[in-house]
């Protein structure tokens, strides 16, 4: 809300400047965004107005009674503890009889209905005040130089929505009806809405008027041809506005306050002021002023006990002090002991309960009064989430092996949903941002190769990317997921290095490191994002719990990638699953090394062959090691050689020459069982 | 033989023996001096001819002079076996000033950096991690705290809905209720996450991060909350005098509420919502208001990781430049 500082001065005065005022709204919760200087044109409309600001306000959507220069003044008035000067309101004696009965159908939607006619007005030669179009200028309403603009102007003034009918157009009575479902109106911004049954509207006899405290209709719209007006000056309750002109996407400074609240008996000084100012300017005969009344809520007084106030606040503020700041902000109170029970004033609908109280009084206390007192705290020894203290090790484990962290945004699209995880159902969005970000991601690969070729078209020629985030899915609703993505060389371009291709066994190799003590199995499988036959499951514990592989090859030609990227992707939270290493106590008798060079079909897995070396070794093998796969000149053609070095070691005895070619044989004739045998 | 002769086989020797260049010429000098067919071996040897009477001074004298030459030859040979390998060092240098070779380290995202700060701090001060969905139902990111259907408050919130009456968390604050739900006071927690709001500018990202912090407790106060926010603040920004106040606002699950402001150097920036634990929002877990009060707050992650690294554009954090991050070590 933007105002002219003079208008509010024009209330009340008090000897600061500017910026000190708006330092003392601030401090109070009526923040001043912006001083702005007042363009000189503008300013040369009133006459003797030497300098002049326009203050911005965010108010925060509960104080909709500091809305209007009024309620601000009030503040104001509370704050420094002076009175404030609201300007003379007569009431406009009758020249007519006539009235329009009122009928409040819809009696807890509305809660109060004011109304009157002002018949003969002349429109054409009527001319608003300067200084009227100034404030209404300054507070960037828009500006029509005809009888709305008084609307307007008593709406910013008071804080009272108004409307103004033209009364020619209004045939028998003023009903305040809910509408009925299929009924629609044709709005003064000349759109067309279609009315629900939970929207209150004013209707004549035979037709709807006006969405009530949202905006009129065209029919009975004010024309400069229109010779009696209708003003009404209603109090509409809260929840019935709320939502009706956002839903219908109007903007409506009406419904903006009724939504935040309209203090209930403000219709009649808000109706009296409109009157004089009307006829002031545009002439006219006023007729008696009808009210009805519906139901208006009615608040027992507030039990507010001195002790809450110490217990919430932390300090104690004696009984008298409380006495003053209620006083200053009109609540009424009777104090009993160290109990007051106050009564809210009617402008006040943010005020329900004791806390609410409390704030009042911390507010006016100065929050900055409040001294900083750590608060007393019961010992006791907070268990870590679990998945909360392993991430930063395994995070800092994958960027000491050349890793950077990312962080994409969880909103995806559906061509890479298709491509990265063939989700024909994933989650979406039901009012994107960008249609290019209408769901919600299922997997965190399309991210990172989304930004592997961004950051290619940067220059990089080496690439190391993941990302610890949630993704979504109908069935799983949100996982923890570990993403990770090599690009490019090996090894950072260097001297006295080759420059090779990343390829699968060296992300293999971050993923076995990111498991340990976990020992996972890597098992040939197809995905949709991987190269069919360079992919694999990552299972632990007999549970697939991740997958690698290499990005396939119409992705590959899709991103225009001159080599693929290794791809992985892992549940985070068994990756966080703390187990403790099992240990055994090292021998002390000499370990025997021996190598077993084996050949073997191409087709069988390495994991085969020592699975079943494994699962027959006799106790003295102590570890297995693959050291060398060669396949080429000397070796048949679809054979491969596999090379180990086998240790040998015993706890209890040194091992001799028969024990240790005891087990070489056994080994051996496992993997024979498997197909391999002894390179010659 | 005369003693003279002995004393210039030692001076020629000695002035031989020392300048010898290399290990080589050394020995074949030895051998001129001391070897079979030396003088000093002749003369040895020719003892027997002189007269009884001088033959121990004789025996002495050249027994004196080999072991003068002797002496000189290890003296000698030492320092050439020191110059080789010295020589032989000098051919092995290295340019040390070349790169060294291997990896190099990648980094941590500039918000994770910022939120394990956060995280570290509030842990000293005995506070848990929480986390909690981010797609939520209404009862956890509204109803639950305070913020019924038609709440003007929900207008500060441009909510994304998913199918199924779901939408994607506005705030934090929903971890708090999942978190009260399931434990009683004390409670001390600090939850961080994703949160989404329809919003797309320099300092609005759709997806941003927050931190929430609450405390439920017998003796949760205001004073209390303002002890723990500028003890936070000042450790966060490293500054001892750090200028913080509170401002009262408006949340609809605190009461009172406040915004914290912190002196810039050219003004103030807000850079926390906090407040006292709504009554309405513990009932609504089952949490008596006249036994336990707590206080809340909330911060903006990036906001902060903006501040701590004098970034002024939130975009940044979200487009990955490598170039970009990789300045976070």
């Amino acid at each position: 809300m933007q105002i002219p500082e003079s208008w509010l001065r024009s209330w009340i005065n008090p000897p600061l400047e500017s910026e000190e005022l708006a330092e003392l709204l601030t401090m109070a919760g009526l923040e001043v965004e912006a001083i702005d200087s007042v363009d000189c044109n503008l300013m040369a409309l009133v006459k003797d107005l030497k300098k002049d600001k326009r203050l911005t306000f965010k108010i925060t959507p509960n104080r909709g009674d500091c809305l209007s220069i009024k309620g601000l003044g009030r503040e104001i008035a509370a704050l420094i503890d002076q009175p404030y000067q609201a300007p003379l309101i007569l009431p406009t004696p009758n020249k007519h009889t006539q009235v329009f009965p009122v009928h409040i159908e819809a009696r807890n939607a509305c809660g109060r209905y004011v109304g009157r006619l002002i018949k003969r007005v002349n429109l054409r030669d009527g001319r608003i005040f300067d200084w009227m179009k100034y404030r209404l200028a300054c507070c960037g309403l828009p500006f029509t130089s005809t009888i709305v603009d008084i609307g307007n102007y008593v709406m910013l003034e008071l804080g009272q929505p108004l409307h103004l009918f033209d009364a020619a157009k209004i045939r028998g009575s003023i009903h305040l009806r809910m509408a009925n479902p299929g009924e629609s109106l044709h709005c003064l911004n000349d759109q067309i809405v279609q009315l629900d049954s939970d929207m209150l509207v004013v209707a004549d006899d035979k037709a709807i008027l006006a969405l009530a405290g949202v905006i009129g209709g065209m029919a009975s719209r004010v024309t400069a041809a229109t010779q009696d007006i209708f003003l009404e000056s209603a109090f509409f309750n809260q929840l019935t506005v709320t939502d009706k002109a956002q839903q219908l996407g109007i903007f409506s400074e009406a419904a903006y306050r009724f939504e935040r609240g309209v203090d209930s008996t403000l219709q009649y000084e808000a109706i009296e002021r409109a009157t004089a100012l009307i006829i002031d300017i545009f002439g006219g005969h006023a007729g008696p002023i009808i009210e009805e009344k519906g139901g208006i809520l009615a608040y027992e007084p507030i039990v507010l006990r001195c002790q809450k106030v110490d217990r919430l606040l932390g300090i104690t503020i004696n009984h008298s002090a409380i006495a003053a700041i209620l006083s200053r902000l009109g609540l009424r109170f009777v104090a009993d002991n160290e109990v007051f029970k106050v009564e809210v004033p009617s402008f006040r609908t943010d005020i329900r309960i004791e806390e609410d109280l409390i704030e009042e009084i911390a507010r006016l206390y100065g929050y900055d009064n409040i001294p900083a007192i750590p608060t007393p705290s019961t010992f006791y020894m907070p268990v870590r989430f679990k998945s909360e203290q392993e991430p930063k090790i395994l995070s800092r484990l994958l960027t000491v092996r050349g890793y950077q962290e990312t962080i994409s945004y969880a909103f995806t699209k559906e061509s890479l949903e298709k491509n990265f995880s063939l989700n024909v159902n994933p989650i979406r969005i039901l009012n994107p941002i960008d249609s290019q970000a209408d769901m919600m991601r299922s997997t965190l690969l399309g991210s990172l190769v989304a930004l592997l070729v961004e950051n290619i078209s940067r220059q990089h020629l080496r690439v190391r990317l993941f990302e610890i985030a949630n993704v979504f899915s109908q069935t799983n609703q949100q996982q923890k997921k570990l993403a990770l993505l090599a690009w490019g060389y090996r090894y950072p371009e260097q001297w006295g290095c080759l420059s090779e291709i990343v390829d699968f066994y060296d992300v293999k190799s971050d993923i076995e490191a990111l498991m340990v003590p976990k020992n996972a199995q890597f098992i040939p499988a197809k995905h949709p994002a991987m190269h069919h036959s360079r992919c694999a499951n990552i299972v632990f514990n007999n549970q697939v719990i991740g997958v690698l592989g290499e990005l396939s090859p119409h992705l590959v030609k899709y991103y225009k990638l001159s080599s693929a990227p290794i791809v992985s992707e892992i549940d985070f939270r068994v990756l966080c699953t703390q187990a403790l290493p099992v240990t055994s106590i090292c021998s002390k008798f000499p370990p025997v090394k021996r190598d077993l060079a084996l050949v073997i079909d191409r087709a069988c897995s390495s994991q085969t062959l020592l699975d079943a070396m494994q699962s027959n070794a006799p106790d003295i093998v102590q570890s297995i090691q693959l050291f060398d796969v060669y396949s080429g000149q000397g070796i048949p053609l679809n054979k491969k050689s596999i090379a180990y070095h086998i240790y040998l070691q015993a706890t209890d005895r040194t091992l001799l020459d028969k024990d240790i070619n005891r087990a070489m044989a056994i080994l051996l004739k496992a993997a024979e069982q498997q197909g391999a045998s002894l390179r010659s | 033989m005369s003693m003279q002769e002995v004393g210039e086989i030692i001076s020629s020797g000695v002035a031989a023996l020392d300048s010898a260049n290399d290990l080589h010429a050394l020995e074949q000098i030895k051998a001129n001096y001391l070897g079979k067919a030396s003088e000093l071996t002749k003369l040895l040897k020719g003892i027997g001819r002189l007269p009884v009477a001088d033959r121990k001074t004789c025996g002495i004298a050249i027994n004196l002079a080999k072991q003068r030459l002797t002496n000189c030859y290890n003296t000698r040979k030492n320092q050439l076996n020191i110059a080789e390998i010295q020589a032989k060092l000098a051919g092995e240098a290295l340019d040390v000033t070349l790169p060294g070779r291997g990896f190099q380290s990648g980094g941590l995202h500039p918000i994770t950096l910022t939120l394990e700060r956060i995280i570290s701090l509030f842990s000293s001060a005995g506070f848990e991690v929480a986390d909690g969905p981010e797609i939520e139902d209404d009862f956890h990111n509204f109803e639950a705290l305070n913020i019924p259907p038609h709440h003007p408050a929900r207008t500060m919130h441009d909510t994304f809905y998913v199918e199924g009456n779901k939408m994607l968390r506005t705030h934090t604050s929903s971890v708090q209720i999942r978190y009260m739900e399931t434990h009683q006071p004390p409670i001390r927690i600090i939850a961080p996450g994703r949160v989404y709001r329809v919003d797309s500018d320099a300092t609005h990202s759709p997806m941003f991060h927050q931190v929430e912090g609450l405390w439920v407790d017998r003796y949760a106060n205001f004073a209390g909350l303002k002890a723990a926010m500028i003890d936070f603040l000042r450790h966060f920004f490293d500054q001892e005098d750090l200028r913080v106040r509170f401002r009262p606002s408006f949340f609809a699950f605190t009461e009172p509420s406040a915004e914290i402001d912190v002196y810039g150097g050219k003004g103030w920036l807000e850079v926390a919502g906090c407040g006292m634990v709504h009554p309405n929002v513990l009932k609504n877990v089952g949490i008596d208001p006249e036994k336990y009060s707590g206080w809340a707050f909330g911060i903006g992650l990036d906001r902060f990781a903006m501040l701590r690294y004098g970034i002024n554009d939130l975009r940044y954090f979200f487009e990955n430049d490598l170039s970009f991050l990789s300045q976070f070590r």
